[in-house]
């Protein structure tokens, strides 16, 4: 490998030669130092002269920088009562929505509970065996008057004399009749 | 001519910075002004770098731990400043890098400060087809005489690699050379 790079060095060299060809300005090197400074001198000093302050602004400076304070902090507790209103504000709204729709969630179950037709007779007997001991005579008054309220909805003034009499000379009476003799 | 021990206390003491980096720059302006033109091949550019370079060494002065030696460290700055001039040209002319290196390297015969034969300007045809860092390796040993060693400490990269990348770049200037014979 070594061998093979001096080769292609040597060749390069032969053809070529060590000097690039790329030349400077006359005493480019001589003034080169004086352009750095300068340059140097204007970026360091760029900012300094870029920004200006007003004459007297380090004058009063800590008395100023103070009442800021003083007025920032006032603000910050009419602030904080405001930010505590707003906090205060979704919150209650969010707990109107979740009211509202927990009540509506809650009837619309109620309803669909109130079908008696579902519930089987083992069901109830289930119920009344299991809270025999929490229904007391109140609770059986109740559900009697329930019961004779109900018999009072029943309409019978549309069962008009024909039905009676149709109902009287059933075959049912005399069936019941042959079982008893 | 100062050692680089003192001229980095020099450098870093605020009383001396100013005195110190004229020093500094009379010292390695040349050498470094060589190095960047090399890469960036247009002498106004190589200026623009080349004081970019001393500007970020005098701002920088402080951070530099004194690992390494002063003139690697310089090195250092003026190859990373030169590639990144190179890759911002290629990202405004929107072309490779590489493609940059050939436009310049045609552009030499009409710059006022080359004075280089025709063979010169295929050599730099040829480097400007090598990668970056093969680029840099050819400079610094074929033109600039550096060792192993110190291109190692410039570039931070193992005296193996370096030799490596010295004999591919040296093999495809030999090859670029024969083909336009």
């Amino acid at each position: 490998m070594n061998e093979d790079k001096l080769n292609s060095e040597n060749f390069i060299y032969q053809k070529v030669g060590k000097e690039s060809g790329f030349t400077v300005s006359l005493n480019y090197f001589e003034e080169i130092e004086n352009d750095f400074s300068i340059r140097l001198f204007q970026d360091e000093n760029i900012k300094k002269k870029s920004f200006e302050i007003p004459s007297d602004y380090f004058d009063n400076l800590e008395g100023k920088i103070t009442r800021k304070i003083e007025l920032k902090q006032r603000k910050e507790k009419l602030i904080s009562f405001k930010k505590l209103a707003l906090k205060i504000i979704p919150i209650s709204a969010a707990a109107s929505i979740i009211l509202f729709i927990g009540v509506n969630s809650f009837n619309y179950n109620k309803t669909n509970l109130i079908d008696f037709s579902s519930i089987t007779n083992n069901e109830i007997e289930n119920w009344l065996m299991n809270n025999s001991n929490s229904i007391n005579d109140e609770d059986i008054n109740s559900l009697i008057y329930d019961v004779n309220s109900l018999d009072d909805d029943l309409e019978f003034t549309y069962i008009d004399n024909l039905k009676i009499e149709d109902y009287i000379y059933t075959d049912y009476d005399l069936i019941i009749i042959n079982e008893l003799y | 001519m100062i050692d680089e021990v003192t001229l980095v206390k020099q450098l870093k003491n605020k009383k001396n910075k100013d005195a110190a980096f004229r020093d500094l720059i009379s010292q390695y302006k040349e050498a470094l002004y060589w190095h960047i033109r090399k890469i960036v091949i247009s002498h106004d550019d190589a200026n623009d770098v080349l004081q970019n370079t001393f500007i970020k060494v005098f701002k920088n002065i402080d951070t530099f731990k004194e690992e390494s030696k002063l003139y690697s460290w310089m090195y250092r700055i003026a190859s990373n400043e030169s590639l990144t001039f190179i890759k911002k040209r290629a990202k405004e002319k929107k072309i490779d890098i590489t493609e940059v290196y050939i436009d310049l390297a045609s552009n030499l015969q009409s710059d006022i400060y080359f004075s280089g034969d025709e063979i010169q300007i295929v050599l730099q045809k040829a480097i400007a087809t090598l990668p970056p860092k093969q680029k840099l390796v050819f400079n610094m040993k074929y033109y600039d005489d550096l060792k192993y060693n110190q291109i190692s400490e410039i570039l931070e990269t193992s005296v193996g690699s370096l030799k490596a990348s010295y004999f591919h770049a040296v093999k495809k200037i030999e090859n670029f050379i024969k083909k336009t014979d």
